[in-house]
């Protein structure tokens, strides 16, 4: 290890600077020059993701005694997730005004997740995951109380923090087994193993199950509703997407580094979960009329065919797992922007029945949340359905056709209510209370943004090859 | 041969792009008109390079024609590749035409502010349909198959009857639910493909995957994956539940291209994918589908005379007329002695598809009239309608004869075959079904006479107004061809004399 090493750090460096930066000038000069905190966050983020493709390199290389891994993988995902960060802050600079967030804060809380999800997606050793992992979380608890609004925020954020903690506890608990069978925290010293004594099964199974509860996944899914409810959309949209791709990322290089070798011990338990969570995901979905709790379940639902995905993994390589999360994360971007466009002072777009009749006032808002929800639905052309389809093809190359059956029947019946919202936007009449679009509630970026957001889901599913051929060169 | 345009391609896509930019401009008032006439330009030319690939097209081969390979995902093993064949040319001109009468049409059916968005998803939803029967690549098939349900689910939502929300769910999510199965099929093929060593384009290609050697416990179980996919289609009883609620709640329009062309598809499915990639498993359960094809005929016959309902009862007679079509298909397996009796049971499942467009489109188109001006589908509200709208009345029984299979029209010619190609296989199913003879002509004239004929009692029919010139242009359209297929059928057999014969010896060359 020397200083030429460091210098792979930079992006993550220059963010944690950044993040303090923002910080201070947020309690000296917020009042004075507005949206200052605003316009150093984007430009962090937007550095941060050119440094952080700058580490695309072609060779492998780890830092600071083997705990950090710099490689294609973590280095586009880095950059994906300063992408999805970037839309996030365009798209809610105005919600938060609207909202009355402390800006300086939600900002750099933002940053220090986002570095949180960078660490993680480079974590070579069980300490480092621990620690990207509670990094990541910590600032997600406080910027779900930072806003007073009329829903249960206290209720949402508690609760998250208790199933975290439960989680980061199961996970502690794993690693100790582990490191006392092994001696190491290094992942490659555990697949050195190669018996696996019943103490390093019981930690390898409690290190999954902790990796399951930040998923989302079925049996550990009842966090994830109430979260998303009481959130303010913008927190909804933060916690949405980005935590799925850093979380996908650390179960990638845990199951493959650490237990790759012995990946018998595991698959079943994870196809079970994944099967479990698109099952419960899709038919709890059903009966949700909140749109934020309905999006909830379909994020466990869609969880559930991450999972299902990895479970085939050892055999048939991690591209249509990582495609698939790649691609839900931004459906879950347009769609999470799109309730956000719906937002006014002191109305928030809660209930499905919100849309009702979009299609009148503002048929290109009800256009785009008809395209997001097809692409959700996972019906072609729109680039959700190669997501499944990545995913089913695995599964049926691994004789697991019944599986991917019964995972595709319930997509079907979770077809169901995605559709619903384009009944409601289309084939229903106006409500009474005129619909907040025309209130600005987003700069004129963030409309431009959204707009290409959810066209790209069409754009993408017409030429899918691109981001397949993003996801092939991360494992390059 | 070497075609320098992409001819299939500019088919699909024209009317696809065009929809597309009619959408956008809807909000131009100043276009409105323009935009409509760029409507009917824009199928009128996708007629013309249809009828040049009809032109160029030999009959005599079985080959895919006009072929079309680009690079799409390599890396998954799917291509963007067309083609077309006798199978998929007829049915692709039969959606061009009933598009178009539907266009012509349209501006007696729909509200003015509406037809622009309406024109729109019509081209949007022919080009897609257009692209399943010329994709030769199964899961450019399949993206397709799924792509169009997207256009008919919001057209039926948004321009439908009463009850169409509840209709456009069923539909969708009843297909949705089959084709999931499809798409599982097709993945297991891949797969077996792969293991066969096949690489890259080829093991998506759906010649590839029609010569794949399969035990016969995986041809069972893919046909019946398959078979459900197609079966939901066309529909065949027990899963048809969907198809008179979508067609009753439609409007005028969605009803035409839903009998006309989406119902096809399904039997197009069994003709590409079932018949050449199970055969052994279709031979097998030959005789199962042969029964629910028979109950179809029947059983949905004896319903369709109870409808009060006019298109209700069209659209059982659809399933009824449609239960023919597998009857034939399925029919040729139970044939020993001649194979070339087989491939008249093929040629019948086409015509009858193809004929089936054209009479039930025009039922529905007739409807469509009647609705338009009383609003009103009940058969009871009418009566006498004879005598205020002579011309109509003139067109609709041609329709109605038609749809009974008189001959001289194209409904003897399809059934004629069919019913030759079961007296080869039993006699007992040309008995079951012949009953549709008799109940055909019982529900469809039974309707006839109760909407036209009598004498005029209400006052809402004595103001009826007789066909407008739009109507009347595209009524005369379809009962030409109508006639022309009837009494001279023979261009089409030609067309696809390669392809079913080609068929007929993949699926009984292996026994």
């Amino acid at each position: 290890m020397g200083k030429a090493n460091l210098i792979l750090m930079l992006p993550e460096i220059f963010l944690a600077c950044m993040a303090l930066l923002v910080l201070m000038v947020g309690v000296f000069w917020e009042h004075k020059l507005r949206y200052i905190t605003y316009r150093l966050s984007i430009f962090t983020v937007f550095v941060t993701g050119i440094f952080a493709i700058g580490t695309y390199s072609e060779s492998m290389q780890a830092v600071i005694n083997n705990s950090y891994l710099m490689d294609n993988f973590s280095a586009i995902l880095k950059f994906i997730l300063c992408i999805l960060m970037l839309c996030i802050f365009l798209y809610s600079k105005v919600y938060i005004d609207i909202r009355k967030f402390l800006h300086a804060e939600f900002f750099a809380l933002s940053l220090f997740s986002l570095l949180g999800m960078m660490v993680l997606t480079s974590a070579a050793d069980f300490l480092t995951m621990f620690l990207g992992l509670e990094l990541f979380v910590l600032p997600l608890y406080a910027t779900i109380v930072m806003v007073k609004h009329q829903g249960r925020y206290a209720e949402a954020a508690i609760k998250y923090f208790i199933i975290g903690s439960l989680g980061a506890g199961l996970l502690l608990y794993g690693i100790s087994l582990v490191y006392g069978a092994t001696g190491s925290f290094d992942f490659s010293a555990v697949s050195g193993v190669q018996d696996l004594q019943h103490i390093l099964q019981l930690g390898m199974i409690l290190i999954l199950l902790g990796i399951a509860l930040e998923f989302g996944a079925v049996p550990f899914h009842m966090w994830l509703p109430d979260v998303y409810e009481g959130s303010a959309t913008a927190v909804t949209m933060l916690i949405g997407t980005l935590p799925k791709i850093a979380i996908f990322a650390i179960a990638y290089r845990v199951l493959s580094l650490a237990f790759g070798d012995v990946a018998l011990y595991w698959q079943q338990v994870i196809l079970i979960l994944g099967l479990l969570s698109v099952i419960i995901g899709n038919i709890a979905a059903i009966a949700q009329y909140n749109i934020k709790r309905m999006l909830a379940y379909s994020t466990i639902g869609h969880v559930g065919f991450i999972l299902l995905g990895i479970a085939v993994a050892p055999q048939q390589g991690y591209l249509a797992p990582l495609f698939y999360t790649i691609i839900y994360a931004f459906m879950a971007l347009a769609a999470f922007a799109l309730i956000m466009r719906l937002t006014a002072q002191g109305f928030e777009a809660e209930n499905i029945e919100d849309f009702r009749g979009l299609n009148r006032h503002a048929p290109w808002l009800a256009f785009l949340m008809l395209l997001t929800m097809f692409a959700l639905a996972g019906v072609p052309p729109l680039v959700g359905f190669y997501a499944k389809f990545l995913i089913l093809q695995n599964m049926v190359a691994n004789g697991l056709s019944w599986a991917a059956i019964l995972a595709l029947i319930f997509a079907v019946i979770g077809t169901f209510y995605y559709l619903r919202v384009v009944k409601v936007m289309y084939f229903e009449e106006p409500s009474a209370h005129p619909h907040a679009v025309a209130v600005a509630n987003m700069s004129f970026v963030g409309r431009s943004i959204v707009f290409i957001n959810a066209l790209a889901l069409l754009a993408l599913g017409v030429i899918p090859g691109l981001i397949v051929d993003i996801c092939l060169k991360a494992f390059r | 041969m070497n075609y320098s345009l992409p001819l299939l391609s500019i088919i699909i896509w024209l009317p696809v792009f065009s929809g597309g930019m009619i959408i956008l401009a809807t909000k131009l008032q100043g276009l409105s008109i323009a935009l409509r006439y760029l409507a009917i330009i824009v199928e009128l030319l996708t007629l013309m390079i249809l009828s040049y690939v009809v032109w160029q097209f030999h009959g005599d081969m079985w080959q895919m024609q006009f072929a079309e390979h680009y690079k799409w995902l390599p890396n998954l093993g799917i291509e963007y590749a067309l083609g077309v064949d006798g199978f998929s040319l007829p049915l692709a001109f039969l959606t061009a035409f009933m598009t178009l009468l539907v266009l012509i049409i349209a501006p007696t059916q729909v509200a003015p502010k509406d037809i622009n968005p309406f024109y729109a998803i019509f081209l949007i939803m022919q080009g897609l349909m257009t692209g399943v029967f010329f994709a030769t690549d199964a899961i450019l098939f399949y993206v397709f198959f799924e792509a169009m349900m997207i256009p008919m689910f919001i057209l039926i939502g948004l321009w439908g009857g009463e009850n169409r929300v509840y209709a456009t769910f069923k539909f969708i999510l009843y297909t949705f639910i089959g084709s999931l199965f499809l798409l599982v099929a097709l993945l297991y093929l891949h797969f077996v493909a792969i293991n066969a060593g096949y690489t890259g384009v080829q093991t998506f290609a759906i010649d590839t995957l029609q010569h794949l050697t399969l035990s016969t416990t995986e041809q069972k179980y893919l046909f019946w994956a398959m078979l459900f996919a197609f079966a939901v289609k066309v529909p065949m009883w027990p899963v048809h539940t969907w198809l008179p609620d979508a067609h009753t709640e439609a409007p005028t329009g969605g009803s035409v291209i839903l009998a006309a062309i989406t119902l096809k598809i399904g039997g197009y499915g069994m003709l590409r994918f079932l018949l050449p990639m199970v055969p052994e498993a279709c031979a097998a359960f030959a005789t199962t589908i042969i029964v629910l094809s028979l109950i179809a005929i029947v059983y949905i016959g004896l319903v369709a005379i109870v409808q009060n309902d006019m298109k209700k009862l069209i659209a059982y007679s659809s399933i009824a007329h449609m239960g023919f079509v597998t009857l034939g298909i399925f029919a040729i397996f139970q044939i020993h002695s001649a194979t070339n009796t087989a491939g008249m049971g093929i040629d019948g499942a086409m015509i009858q598809m193809i004929s089936h467009g054209f009479i039930s489109g025009g039922l529905f188109l007739c409807v469509g009239v009647l609705y338009s001006r009383l609003h009103t589908r009940k058969i009871s509200d009418y009566g006498g309608v004879a005598n205020t709208m002579p011309v109509f009345a003139a067109f609709f029984m041609l329709f109605a004869l038609a749809n009974v299979g008189l001959p001289g029209t194209s409904g003897f010619v399809g059934e004629f075959l069919i019913i030759l190609t079961s007296f080869k296989a039993s006699a007992w199913y040309t008995f079951f079904a012949a009953i549709l003879f008799v109940l055909g002509v019982a529900y469809t004239l039974l309707m006839y006479k109760r909407v036209m004929y009598g004498a005029v009692t209400k006052n809402s029919i004595a103001t009826l107004t007789d066909l407008g010139s739009a109507e009347k242009l595209a009524f005369v359209l379809l009962t030409i061809a109508i006639l022309i297929l009837g009494i001279w059928p023979n261009p089409l057999l030609q067309l696809m004399r390669g392809t079913s014969d080609h068929l007929v010896l993949q699926v009984l060359g292996s026994n």
